[in-house]
């Protein structure tokens, strides 16, 4: 998912188990998710399939489920509907569930793993722990000003290109001195890139499920294609964000922490239901506030909580006139639709702000609350 | 309160599993209860007309019931089902339960909603009961009473409905018996699965669904599988332990609608982890607002014809 691998793997790897790094989600993995997973489940679900497939082939023999437990999502079911799927095609694995209810069985094998002493264990879980926060925190700093310095750049691409060699950088390093100091390196490069800086790029927020967020493979890039368009282009949720809010439940470097969003969807959408989607539908109401020019929603296709959230959504989009653009995700989506329709979407979201319909600037006074629109419940 | 107010219940999702219940509830406290009736062509197609594109065919079907209730009821209840048991493990409804009454007040922001949000989670039934009735002007005492009456005559019900439909199937002295899964509400609805159970019947089976059986059975079916956190799925994979495990059926049909989520999962927990050795042949239908008659009926005619075969090579 993203660039999540880069500090799971330094996470696992330093805790004593070989990391058997499987290829970036392709068209084969697609194909081969595809081929094996249920028709009618959702998308992440096929691309993590095909995943899990190829890293089989590449040799690993134990496989870590995450979720489990209490969920209204299909997330929950995932590793448990995965493993019988690859138990059924005769492959051979240790399945490994992760979640909360399984600490104690994995602590003991992770202490098993260091030769069952506690001293050793606790070292290489903490520095391991260390490495990847370190690590995670590099990618989402790299992410982040690849993403703010792309629409600005006179010349296209040189932020790209930055982001995938210091991705790569901090993926072989594993000095925790030396991840430190990155960062000031990183900083410099990013800002040294020339820029225009009298260009005003349309502001866009990212919105929907995560996997269809974070992975460029399913959205098709998004967000480099939109820098590349001249769009600033915000997901609402980075990997980085992801890993520590699940695995922590803390809030890391957001604009807008998770229990804020929750309260300003409350109106619209009281409970959460599983996904992203109450967080999702705070962020667009924020996103409004705060004067962005548009939301574009992604999703896979028939996706629980989203699909349920997305009259909310259109709603919102009428309430404080933002336009609002949804994408149903499957495996039969192409770059070129896909593409076309933001494009359109862009022209739209130009067009309204020739007209003045934008509210870039100070658009936190014009737009009210949303417990104003709805007497109460 | 006004007396005599008319609250109207959309006659789908919930409604085929706590009907008796809200009916008893709200006629206790001195109103009247409308349902909007059996779902028709006009219905469906008003639900279809607004709700998104690609949510499961029963929500359509229910926002359809909604539009048609509008002109003719003060109040439309729209539970939101979150949490419906807490013991021995949480079970939640699926996420469209979960955001009904906020899907409903985006979609139809005219509709006058009586909101009912039960998680058992944070409290209890009875209380969140208490809450709602407040909204209407009614006492807490009377609502008490009002609801222990009305859980009383949901058991009931419940009860002699099975009893009632076990017998109805007993006394037929047809050939095949088929095990029919799946939710309440698109087994029950007959515009919607194109009036299956009279398709089996005609073709001299004789059905038994997933909520004849009674809960006690179902329950202890339930101990011996890992179940999922959905409680309207619970049901369908206990009855499917049930079927596929005891040979009084010849064959079971998962009836399921398009874009369910949670069927999806379950679909594959019944092959995977429920079925076993079991020879019953199974056979999954998907309904949405596409189905055809005619491709059903080839698919049930041969699925049948294939029965028949099998037993007559064992005999």
């Amino acid at each position: 998912m993203g660039n999540l691998h880069i500090a799971l793997a330094a996470f696992i790897g330093n805790i004593g188990c070989d990391v058997v790094l499987g290829p970036k989600p392709n068209k084969e993995t697609l194909n081969t998710g595809v081929k094996y997973a249920p028709e009618l489940v959702c998308l992440p679900f096929k691309v993590t399939l095909g995943d899990l497939f190829q890293s089989l082939k590449k040799g690993s023999d134990t496989l870590a489920f995450i979720g489990g437990g209490d969920w209204s999502c299909r997330f929950g079911y995932y590793g448990r509907i995965q493993c019988s799927i690859l138990k059924k095609f005769g492959y051979e694995f240790k399945p490994l569930f992760v979640s909360f209810e399984n600490t104690k069985s994995i602590a003991s094998q992770i202490l098993s793993l260091n030769n069952n002493s506690w001293t050793i264990t606790l070292k290489n879980v903490l520095r391991a722990f260390t490495l990847a926060w370190h690590k995670s925190k590099l990618v989402n700093l790299t992410e982040e000003l690849a993403r703010r310095t792309r629409p600005f750049e006179i010349e296209k691409g040189g932020a790209s290109k930055l982001e995938r060699e210091f991705l790569k950088t901090i993926e072989e390093e594993n000095s925790i001195y030396k991840l430190r100091r990155m960062k000031q390196k990183i900083k410099e490069s990013f800002f040294s890139i020339k820029e225009n800086s009298t260009f005003e790029p349309l502001r866009i927020l990212i919105v929907g499920e995560s996997y269809c967020v974070i992975e460029p493979f399913v959205n098709f890039d998004l967000i480099e294609y939109l820098g590349g368009q001249g769009v600033l282009a915000e997901p609402f949720l980075t990997t980085h964000q992801w890993l520590f809010y699940h695995a922590l439940r803390k809030d890391e470097g957001s604009n807008l922490s998770k229990e804020k969003a929750k309260k300003l969807a409350e109106p619209f959408w009281a409970y959460g239901t599983g996904g992203e989607d109450q967080v999702s539908i705070g962020h667009a109401i924020n996103a409004a506030r705060q004067g962005f020019d548009g939301i574009i929603h992604l999703m896979p296709f028939s996706c629980m909580p989203e699909t349920a959230a997305l009259p909310v959504f259109k709603k919102i989009s009428e309430l404080y006139s933002i336009p609002f653009l949804n994408f149903s995700l499957d495996e039969y989506s192409s770059p070129t639709g896909f593409y076309t329709r933001i494009e359109a979407f862009l022209d739209c979201l130009m067009l309204r702000r020739k007209k003045n319909f934008n509210k870039f600037k100070g658009a936190q006074n014009e737009v009210p609350h949303p417990s104003l629109f709805l007497g109460e419940g | 309160m006004n007396k005599g107010e008319v609250i109207g219940i959309p006659q789908a999702l919930g409604y085929y599993y706590f009907y008796p219940l809200w009916k008893t509830f709200f006629t206790q406290l001195g109103f009247t209860v409308k349902t909007s009736g059996m779902t028709d062509r006009q219905k469906l197609d008003l639900g279809i007309k607004i709700a998104p594109s690609e949510s499961c065919l029963p929500l359509k079907c229910y926002l359809g019931h909604v539009v048609a209730l509008m002109n003719h009821a003060d109040w439309i209840f729209v539970p939101r089902l979150v949490c419906l048991k807490k013991k021995p493990k949480i079970k939640l409804g699926c996420p469209k339960f979960i955001g009904l009454p906020d899907m409903v007040r985006a979609l139809l922001p005219e509709a006058n909603i009586l909101s009912l949000d039960i998680d058992l989670r944070i409290e209890g039934e009875l209380i969140s009961y208490v809450k709602m009735a407040k909204n209407l002007g009614c006492n807490s005492s009377r609502v008490k009473h009002a609801y222990q009456k009305a859980i009383y005559k949901l058991k009931q019900y419940r009860k002699e409905n099975s009893k009632r439909n076990l017998s109805e199937n007993n006394n037929e002295d047809k050939k095949i018996k088929i095990g029919l899964l799946g939710h309440r509400y698109l087994i029950e609805d007959k515009y919607l699965n194109l009036d299956f159970t009279k398709k089996l019947s005609d073709l001299d089976c004789q059905t038994i669904c997933c909520h004849d059986l009674s809960a006690e059975s179902i329950d202890m079916e339930l101990e011996s599988i890992k179940s999922v956190s959905w409680y309207f799925e619970e049901e369908i994979l206990g009855a499917a332990k049930r079927f596929l495990h005891i040979n009084d059926v010849s064959g079971v049909i998962y009836l399921l609608s398009f874009g369910c989520g949670a069927g999806s999962i379950t679909s594959e927990i019944i092959d995977f982890e429920i079925r076993g050795k079991s020879t019953i042949p199974l056979l999954r239908i998907i309904i949405d607002e596409h189905t055809g008659e005619t491709g059903l009926m080839t698919r049930l005619e041969s699925f049948i014809d294939m029965i028949k075969l099998k037993k007559e090579q064992l005999i």
